[in-house]
């Protein structure tokens, strides 16, 4: 009974030992976010200083490129991938359209790679933590007491790490959001440089599409689209905000009659308008118990008026105004 | 064309917002648009217009196919609460 006793638990420390390690080659797939995609000129290959290439070229814009850029039209000499100083014979404009076009490619590759990636990642996360979490738990259950406190611990730890990954969640769910927000910020700019492609080398010169494709480059960063639709929130709740501010309150339906008499009280006001007849108004103004603002014009006076003619929307009101507006109330 | 906009109660009839339209237009002019908000029913008016002279009237449109009749004509097409529910309406003059 004894050494039935020690097998058993021989085999469920192991059990527990396998599952621990399961859990933790589950935990180990959580990685971390990537914010941006690859450059497409690695630090390394720009400074790499053997042999001639174009993603070298390509890194810091350096001498090379805009010598090659500046170098006379009628240069062709044209020594292949081995070293050339030369355009090969293209112009500037489509040196130009070269060397941009080669690296939009780049950037849209890794662009590509990086929204692939993103998602990937964002499916994965949650899964991993789940196996993870399941597998500590069990092992717990089936290892020895010391193993099963130190991984009932772990899996406890695990519990506030989920807590945390279950933003992550949240950050899922936000991917096509952000994903849409680096998409448009790269349209608006593709758009600037491919415009800026079909312009004379004098109107858009390498420089300045240079500086153009690495606005390209850099507006596909999760920061960036945070940001942006961050932004795009803040305009959302201020348009919100204004259009409650303009509507004002909501009001039901004036009383039988009340639309005729604000009828022909609005053409009176309006005539005095017209005429600019600032004291009648200001009579009538007065009368309905308003402050005309000191130097109002008649056009003020006749939205202050109008204003207060809205408030009531009794008929019996509505009459007592057109009294003083200076108008038949009628039913009399 | 110089706006303004008014809000009303989700709660009116078909009846009761084609009265509210009509006290609207009789101080702020032609209604031009009609949309819906949190709150209530936005009417959108055309202040530098003398206010109307004929009342406006209010259809349920909820296939958005009505059509005003042959001696009115159509001032616009949009949502409103009617009775608290949204709903697509069409207003004719």
């Amino acid at each position: 009974m004894i050494e039935l006793g020690c097998a058993a638990a021989r085999i469920r420390a192991g059990l527990g030992r396998g599952l621990l390690l399961v859990a933790l080659a589950s935990l180990g797939a959580c990685a971390a976010f990537q914010g941006q995609p690859d450059p497409v000129i690695s630090r390394a290959a720009a400074s790499d200083p053997s042999g001639y290439s174009l993603q070298r070229a390509l890194g810091p814009l350096n001498m090379t490129v805009l010598g090659v850029y500046h170098s006379p039209d009628n240069d062709d000499r044209c020594v292949t991938l081995g070293a050339t100083e030369t355009r090969c014979g293209l112009d500037q404009e489509q040196y130009r359209n070269y060397v941009i076009g080669a690296y939009l490619a780049a950037a849209n590759d890794r662009y590509g790679e990086f929204t692939r990636r993103l998602r990937l990642q964002s499916r994965g996360s949650s899964v991993a933590l789940d196996i993870g979490a399941l597998g500590l738990s069990t092992g717990a259950s089936l290892a020895g007491e010391r193993t099963a406190n130190v991984l009932a611990a772990i899996a406890a730890a695990l519990g506030g790490t989920r807590a945390t990954l279950e933003r992550e969640v949240y950050f899922d769910r936000t991917v096509p959001a952000l994903i849409g927000a680096m998409e448009a910020a790269r349209t608006r700019l593709r758009a600037v440089i491919l415009a800026g492609l079909r312009k004379p080398v004098n109107e858009y010169s390498l420089e300045a599409a240079w500086t153009d494709v690495q606005a390209y480059e850099a507006a596909a960063t999760l920061d960036n689209a945070v940001q942006a639709i961050t932004n795009d929130a803040a305009n959302r709740v201020a348009d919100a905000n204004a259009f409650a501010q303009s509507v004002g309150t909501y009001t039901g339906a004036p009383e039988t009659g009340v639309a005729e008499i604000r009828r022909r009280m609005t053409d009176r006001l309006t005539r005095l308008r017209t005429a600019s007849d600032t004291a009648t108004l200001k009579q009538i103004a007065t009368g309905l118990s308003l402050q005309a603002p000191a130097g109002a014009d008649a056009d003020a006076l006749y939205r202050l008026i109008r204003d207060k003619l809205e408030t009531d929307d009794t008929l019996a009101g509505t009459r007592n105004f057109a009294r003083i507006v200076g108008i038949d109330p009628g039913g009399n | 064309m110089a706006e303004v906009k008014k809000g009303a109660l989700k709660n009116l009839t078909v009846s009761g917002l084609a009265a509210w339209i009509e006290g609207k237009e009789s101080l702020f002019g032609p209604l031009v648009k009609i949309q819906v908000a949190e709150d209530g029913t936005v009417g959108t008016f055309d202040d530098a217009k003398a206010p109307p002279a004929k009342a406006p009237t209010v259809t349920l449109d909820p296939a958005g196919t009505a059509v005003c009749q042959a001696s009115q004509t159509k001032v616009c097409a949009g949502e409103a609460y009617i009775s608290s529910v949204r709903q697509k309406v069409l207003i004719c003059r």
